[in-house]
């Protein structure tokens, strides 16, 4: 065959250096997890369930919403265990699940449903949201809780998460813009009452 | 540039062309009333940065989990153990002595299929030439010491002994440097070739101008420029690049370029924004500058850990510092890791941290300059 061309017997040169390194790895506990161990999956709650929680917490702005969250989170983590790999960290994959949950219950919530405004809304709905702030100075995780549910997910998955605007976008099924004049909005409000 | 807002989020947020921050520099150094704006932004995002990762709810939560996943039947997971019902217990003992034996058999026929091939100095090669009588396929044999080029219109699909097989791309340049049950070695001089290998790590290894692909159980792409450089892509477990005593870990998703002189450069996920890749490429290979090293690090989301973790261990001094404080921000590390202990190098935390962000076995404090 002339297309490709075989040269015989040219010198080879190669040199070999080892190194180990290790494959795709799932932890102990989340092994074990996956294998059915209950108490291995406590031990697994035990260490994750304050990062869990903060996102919940944060994301929902409601300490009681958050826990059930939380619960649904861990309990959607058993399910989906057998699918996990190893080729995340599991604290990764873990947060991308937890990120999920709280986003399927907003996106299903009637109140988050009946806030889904257009960018010409918000100055409307900033009047009222300004008016739901007392007088005192407020620290900024009450002030978070405080600012309305779409621009506050936003501000918490962007400027705490650190997630970008275009993953934020697909996940929420949202408009690049949108997220962003959300973002901002979020952060006015914020500097709003924090620097009364 | 006017008073504008929304261009001042986004310049905070380094999110603007390198156009858009000239003009909003200029803006900045001439208005009082948008610096001020700028820096009550910036105060804002530095707090809620500084936010704890991790808030304890104030009532036990575990209950409520367990209650509702012992009773969940429909769970899927592999393997699982009902210890309700001891006659699963029986039942999975039973598939467990019936799995080891096909493993066995199955060890035993990859044993007896790889001595067959041990003493092979040749692996079985398959020639495609597209035509405009269509394909003409050829079979072959690649030898050690061969050298096999493609033109524009071959393709070549190698037998890589017993363990996988290699896609060669047309005007692509191959060579065999190894054929034996231990070492299966080629050298790609140019071209692109894909490999897929079911084999457990370091038994196939790809030599290119500028590094050496050593396979972890995987499958990946590879191409090398004119110029010697190539640009990995895995698509399947992990590969290792190694060139002068520097070494580059790329997971399935990632990729990582390579230049000759260099070695390889700092692995990236797939998905990266182009700012994030670019300033790498500038970083890597050139400049090893703050600002480039600054765009890496404001575009870096958590899924690119695998990005930071390498950095942590390629820069010194402040550098080093502020990779640490990105990355405990996006992945905060687990408890008995400390920042002045990373930054000093402790083995165990660096251990404890690749860990938990799942980075492997490798130990990577060996790496700590």
């Amino acid at each position: 065959m002339g297309a490709a061309m075989i040269a015989r017997h040219l010198p080879a040169e190669a040199v070999l250096e080892r190194t180990e390194f290790g494959a795709p790895h799932i932890p102990d506990l989340v092994r074990r997890a996956q294998s059915g161990d209950v108490q291995a999956f406590k031990q697994v709650y035990r260490e994750h369930v304050g990062r869990v929680f903060a996102v919940c917490v944060r994301m929902v702005g409601n300490s009681q919403r958050a826990e059930e969250l939380t619960q649904d989170t861990f309990v959607r983590v058993w399910e989906m265990l057998g699918s996990f790999r190893g080729e995340s960290a599991f604290s990764s994959w873990l947060h991308r699940v937890t990120v999920n949950v709280v986003l399927v219950d907003i996106r299903s919530s009637k109140r988050y449903q009946s806030r889904v405004e257009s960018t010409d809304d918000i100055e409307q709905h900033d009047q009222e949201d300004a008016a739901r702030f007392p007088g005192e100075r407020l620290d900024l995780e009450q002030a978070i809780a405080g600012l309305p549910p779409q621009a506050r997910a936003i501000f918490v998955l962007h400027d705490i998460e650190g997630f970008k605007h275009e993953e934020i976008a697909e996940q929420m099924g949202l408009a690049v813009g949108t997220t962003k004049a959300q973002l901002h909005r979020a952060r006015r409000l914020l500097r709003e009452v924090l620097e009364r | 540039m006017k008073h504008d807002l929304e261009l001042l989020h986004d310049y905070v947020d380094g999110s603007l062309s390198m156009e858009g921050n000239k003009l909003a520099e200029q803006h900045l150094s001439e208005c009082s009333d948008c610096r001020k704006e700028l820096e009550s932004i910036r105060s804002l995002r530095n707090k809620a940065a500084a936010l704890p990762k991790s808030i304890q709810p104030k009532r036990n939560l575990w209950n409520g989990i367990e209650s509702r996943i012992s009773g969940n039947t429909s769970v899927i997971l592999p393997f699982q153990e009902t210890k309700k019902h001891p006659v699963n217990r029986r039942l999975m003992r039973w598939m467990q002595y019936t799995l080891a034996a096909a493993a066995f058999v199955a060890i035993a026929i990859f044993g007896i299929v790889w001595l067959r091939y041990y003493s092979s100095s040749s692996w079985k090669m398959q020639l495609v030439e597209s035509g405009s009588a269509g394909a003409l396929t050829k079979q072959e044999e690649l030898r050690v010491g061969d050298v096999l080029h493609t033109n524009a219109a071959t393709r070549a699909t190698i037998q890589v002994g017993a363990i996988g097989y290699v896609n060669v791309e047309p005007n692509s340049t191959i060579r065999l440097l190894e054929a034996t049950a231990t070492d299966h070695r080629l050298a790609l001089d140019k071209g692109t070739m894909h490999a897929t290998i079911f084999a457990p790590p370091r038994l196939f290894f790809v030599e290119t101008p500028s590094a050496l692909a050593v396979d972890l159980g995987c499958a990946y792409t590879m191409s090398v420029d004119e110029s010697g450089g190539s640009i990995l892509e895995v698509t399947s477990g992990w590969v290792s690049l190694e060139y002068g005593g520097r070494e580059s870990i790329i997971p399935a998703g990632a990729m990582c370029a390579t230049r000759t002189g260099f070695g390889p450069g700092t692995p990236f996920q797939q998905d990266a924004s182009p700012a994030l890749r670019q300033a790498l490429g500038t970083y890597d290979f050139g400049l090893a500058d703050s600002a480039s090293l600054a765009v890496v690090l404001h575009e870096a989301r958590n899924i690119d850990s695998i990005t930071l973790w390498h950095l942590l261990f390629r820069t010194g001094g402040s550098h080093r510092e502020r990779v640490y404080d990105r990355l405990a921000f996006l992945v905060p590390p687990p408890e008995g890791v400390t920042r002045s202990g990373m930054l000093a190098g402790d083995p165990e935390m660096i251990n404890r941290w690749q860990k938990y962000l799942n980075l492997g076995t490798s130990p990577w404090w060996k790496f700590w300059q």
